[in-house]
């Protein structure tokens, strides 16, 4: 567990648009990813399902558009969000990446290798989630494309539709590769937040976990609370 | 303090199993994954082949190309005299297909139908000797033969894609074009010859079937082939899509 008290004194992390924007980007992944790789399936699974096997894979094809359609949508909207938005402008101007990254990715290497005495300190957004949230523009602007291709195949030469596939299941190897590996394990099994960082379904990090964690974006927020006591409750910054 | 920790262990141990079931199970899923990009030569194989190299994908249903047009070689049919070597050209959707068939099979194949009561059979026979292929050996058109319909009546099996009166005249007509009476004879022959046409051709799907006009275990394709021509990827896609495109990037705009 994290343990954390319940009294605990906790910031807010993400914002309710944030949080409903994550939990459609998760949920329609999941999807993607459970009804993509089950193409690459092993024959002997296939034919272990029989008959039934036809309807499974008709009911596939039509969920993996769907999901593909929200997972699309969420991406433009969180586009327009960081473009347009108050809160969504401050998450961009936080996430864009500064020199620190670099120094902060090498002196935590450093800690970890037992090199160094003292974790640096890192801001709102580590160079590792900063990292994380550029790949799946990366990666969502490769398997949105190619799956659009994929999905009006007859106005493509075989050729490309060829390359888009190859690209399609690559991408998708790597980003699930990603998401299981990178964002599972930070979000989920790290020990500072075991079982899971409830942030993403109240949107609020615990103050032991800002010091652990994002210590400088922490000290900065204490230091505004000193100079102005009243605290915005939206746009990452609001304590409860 | 101490009684609420004890009360909460059960608790505890079904997050942890949980948690270690959902862990595992990720594990699995991505050593699968790195077996799939690394391990499975036929998945690897396929993604490399797919990119670099058309050589296999020539043999997949709608992008076939037949050996024979790589190397040249034509049904010889005698049909083609008239209809040159790519008959078929009023839908550019599907012509290069039916084009494609009309380099190992005859015209008479799809061209005329068995009526009710009549009976059909086909044979691949070999191009120039005109004798029974005995085995398909090689690659779709590296068989050396074409497919030839007959007609079976009273035990007496007749070529449905010859006409000995047409083909001298034919023959004779090039060498004389400014005979008129040859001419004449070679326009009544010309509607005679089509007589025996089916107005409405024989379909993709009304062959790519089970039971269908062609026999495939007869004309010697193996099992696996058999069932791709009957049940098979194309037969499906024959079935699903009943329209076919072409791809419009390319296209000129001329």
């Amino acid at each position: 567990m994290s343990g954390h008290g319940n009294n605990e004194r906790v910031f807010a992390r993400l914002t309710k648009s944030e949080r409903i924007q994550h939990v459609i980007l998760f949920t329609s992944t999941t999807l993607l990813i459970i009804t993509g790789f089950m193409l690459m399936g092993e024959d002997w699974v296939v034919r272990m399902l029989g008959p039934t096997g036809k309807s499974i894979f008709y009911w596939r094809g039509i969920v993996h558009r769907i999901a593909a359609v929200a997972v699309s949508v969420v991406c433009f909207y969180h586009l327009f969000y960081v473009l347009f938005k108050t809160t969504g402008k401050s998450w961009i101007r936080d996430m864009l990446p500064r020199l620190k990254d670099g120094v902060d990715a090498y002196q935590n290497v450093m800690y970890m290798m037992g090199l160094r005495k003292e974790r640096p300190k890192l801001d709102r957004f580590t160079y590792l989630e900063k990292l994380e949230y550029f790949s799946v523009y990366f990666g969502m602007f490769i398997v949105i494309s190619t799956g659009t291709m994929m999905w009006t195949q007859s106005y493509w030469p075989k050729f490309y539709l060829d390359v888009a596939d190859a690209l399609h299941v690559g991408e998708a190897t790597l980003a699930a590769l990603a998401i299981i590996v990178g964002h599972i394990f930070a979000v989920h099994y790290n020990p500072h937040v075991y079982p899971m960082n409830r942030a993403f379904i109240d949107g609020n990090i615990s103050e032991t976990l800002m010091k652990e964690e994002h210590s400088l974006w922490y000290e900065r927020l204490i230091a505004e609370e000193v100079s102005k006591p009243a605290n915005t409750p939206e746009g990452g910054h609001g304590n409860a | 303090m101490h009684n609420s920790g004890r009360a909460n262990a059960p608790k505890r141990f079904l997050v942890h199993l949980v948690m270690l079931a959902i862990g595992l199970l990720l594990a699995v899923f991505c050593i699968w994954l790195v077996y799939l990009t690394y391990f499975k030569s036929s998945h690897g194989e396929a993604l490399a082949k797919k990119v670099v190299s058309r050589q296999e994908m020539i043999y997949e249903p709608f992008h076939g190309v037949d050996e024979s047009v790589h190397a040249g070689v034509k049904s010889k049919t005698w049909c083609l005299k008239c209809h040159e070597d790519y008959a078929h050209s009023k839908s550019k959707e599907v012509r290069g297909m039916l084009n494609a068939h009309s380099f190992f099979m005859a015209c008479e194949v799809c061209h005329i139908a068995p009526k009710e009561g009549e009976r059909f059979e086909y044979k691949w026979l070999q191009r120039g000797t005109n004798t029974p292929l005995t085995a398909l050996n090689g690659r779709p058109g590296e068989y050396g033969g074409t497919i030839i319909p007959f007609k079976v009546e009273k035990g007496v099996s007749r070529r449905l894609d010859e006409n000995q009166e047409a083909q001298q005249l034919l023959d004779a007509s090039a060498a004389k074009d400014s005979d008129e009476d040859l001419q004449r004879r070679k326009m009544r022959l010309n509607t005679d010859i089509h007589k025996g046409f089916s107005p409405k051709p024989i379909f993709c799907d009304e062959c790519h079937r089970e039971k269908g006009p062609l026999d495939f275990k007869q004309l010697m394709y193996s099992p696996q082939k058999t069932q791709r021509l009957t049940f098979g990827e194309g037969a499906n896609i024959i079935k699903q899509y009943k329209d076919f495109y072409l791809p419009t990037l390319t296209r000129s705009t001329r």
